[in-house]
């Protein structure tokens, strides 16, 4: 990858986008963790039978993807182009950002199959695994707001993303045990359930990737 | 001297001066934090060449070698042999791998070339006699040690850097650390490049400052100048457009071809080998400037655990030791070549 140097002789470093681009980043995190939260919300819905709620929320994290998508857009093209960091930061603060798109694209990816296949009754697991994933993204927010702040606060939060990560994945092999072992679901639903797990899990694994990532920032700069 | 003659000689000095600055890795540091890009590192490099050049390089009398030859002084035919050898393998060493090499080095193999093989011209007093291998001694130790020093220093000192940044508390106040290494780096490689540029000047054109006709003041519009202005002016341009045309190559090398730099671990290299060079230039210590920094960057590339690419590192090691048998063999088809020409 190319990078840019820093100062087109001094000209780098600007406070007013630095201080944009830290905001932008701290929304970002949140619209992850709202989406998460609401992706939850869905699969409650779901779960119940509720599906103007669903659907409802459907829409409303298609609203917080499309909302993320502009900040990254932000961010990169106004902010990071503008050398307002050094290209290493700019480099590793544009990873982190992606990569927390990435976790609202999987929500958004999720309850969409959640509306698609609204017409059958999902397991409670399925609501279980959603849980969980809010869980990790609230933790996710905490670590990113301390990488700013304090490392050691933001290790922790990250430690807490894997536990709650691994517990989403039990969660799912306990369902696809159910799913492959018991007889009560037709193929289609049957399909329809793995797969919605494991686009759920998506959402964990990500936040459990962002994670990970925050973690090798704070030891490398700690 | 004819005007023409003294034309000629204001050319060699400018190819010399070229050939120096093509080999001028200054600016590497900054480039391999990316702080500056090659382009922008090579201009400000050239500017601040020239500056250094008319500022600093009046003071600066350089005697090519001649504490190598048992303090006999070479004669002007020899100078310029030596001059012109060390160009060619300094301007080889930059164009074809951008290897960083010691123009010091160069210098010590040329002279021992030229010194050789002047008995064949029917020169006495000359030949392998007269080279002092004492002197050649306490240089080969030199450049044994100049590495190993600036290894050591350099890993010491971004250790202690290292221990003070980890004190930050979360990535803004690094960001903040590494930020001021930057502008602190940028600075700092200026003022090198001023005194480099003064002290590189007196390599190229030192012969030519001592002519008669650069003793004397001419006038510019109102201006009146010392002469010596003329060949320094030279010797600043070409190390401008040396570094500017070829050391862009010699710049990459080092900057992203060794080691993975930041600004806090280029500014400490970089300080590292003005210590290093300061307090070897006062005890006498023969040091080579290009050999302390390559080793301060792999330096501090350990400490912060970087990959060091081992090949390039290699090659440039090579091209180290091969460099004074190259450029005595220089110096030997050179001086032959001049031997011939009428007016040397």
């Amino acid at each position: 990858m190319i990078i840019m140097a820093f100062s087109r002789i001094f000209r780098g470093g600007d406070k007013e986008l630095r201080k944009q681009a830290d905001d932008l980043m701290l929304k970002i995190s949140k619209a992850l963790q709202a989406a998460s939260a609401k992706l939850h919300q869905s699969a409650q819905a779901w779960f119940e039978g509720d599906l103007d709620l669903l659907l409802a929320r459907e829409e409303e994290i298609i609203t917080i993807e499309r909302s993320a998508d502009e900040m990254k857009d932000e961010l990169v093209e106004s902010i990071f182009s503008q050398h307002a960091y050094l290209p290493q930061q700019t480099q590793e603060r544009h990873k982190l950002v992606e990569m927390m798109d990435d976790i609202v694209d999987a929500a958004e990816e999720a309850v969409r199959m959640m509306a698609i296949g609204r017409k059958s009754k999902p397991p409670e697991e399925l609501v279980q695994i959603t849980e969980k994933c809010w869980n990790s993204t609230d933790l996710l927010q905490d670590a990113v707001k301390f990488l700013f702040k304090d490392f050691s606060k933001s290790v922790e939060f990250c430690h807490r993303v894997e536990d709650v990560r691994e517990e989403a994945r039990d969660i799912q092999f306990d369902l696809m045990g159910q799913l492959l072992t018991e007889k009560e679901y037709p193929p289609s639903e049957l399909l329809l359930f793995h797969g919605m797990s494991h686009r759920i899990l998506l959402v964990a694994e990500r936040t459990e990737a962002t994670a990970d990532y925050i973690r090798a920032l704070a030891t490398k700069y700690s | 001297m004819e005007f023409l003659t003294l034309v000629l000689l204001l050319v060699i000095g400018f190819i010399v001066a070229f050939a120096i600055g093509s080999n001028d890795e200054t600016m590497s540091p900054a480039v391999g934090a990316h702080v500056f890009s090659v382009t922008t590192a090579v201009i400000i490099g050239g500017i601040i060449n020239i500056i250094g050049a008319l500022s600093l390089g009046g003071g600066v009398s350089e005697k090519v070698g001649s504490d190598l030859i048992s303090g006999q002084q070479l004669t002007t035919t020899m100078t310029f042999a030596v001059l012109i050898s060390m160009a060619i393998w300094l301007l080889l060493a930059s164009i074809t791998k951008g290897l960083p090499i010691s123009t010091t080095q160069c210098i010590v193999g040329s002279v021992i070339g030229v010194a050789a093989s002047a008995p064949l011209f029917g020169m006495t007093g000359w030949g392998m006699d007269v080279v002092s291998w004492d002197v050649i001694l306490q240089i080969l130790a030199g450049w044994v040690l100049s590495p190993v020093v600036g290894f050591i220093i350099a890993a010491l000192v971004f250790k202690g850097v290292r221990r003070i940044q980890f004190r930050a508390q979360g990535l803004s106040q690094r960001e903040r650390q590494e930020e001021l290494a930057a502008y602190g780096l940028a600075i700092f490689l200026i003022i090198t490049s001023l005194s480099r540029g003064g002290n590189d000047v007196a390599n190229a054109v030192a012969p030519l400052t001592t002519l008669p006709e650069f003793q004397e003041p001419f006038v510019l519009g109102g201006l009146i100048l010392p002469g010596i202005v003329i060949p320094l002016l030279v010797g600043g341009v070409g190390m401008a457009f040396g570094l500017i045309v070829v050391g862009r190559k010699v710049i990459k090398t080092l900057s992203t071809e060794v080691v993975t730099l930041s600004p806090s671990s280029a500014l400490s290299a970089s300080v590292s080998v003005s210590m290093v060079m300061f307090v070897g230039t006062y005890l006498g210590l023969p040091l080579s400037g290009t050999h302390v920094l390559v080793a301060a960057l792999i330096a501090v590339g350990w400490i912060g655990q970087t990959p060091v690419k081992k090949e390039q590192v290699r090659s440039i090691i090579i091209s180290w030791i091969i460099t004074v048998p190259i450029s005595a063999l220089f110096g030997l088809m050179v001086f032959t070549g001049l031997v011939f020409l009428p007016f040397f």
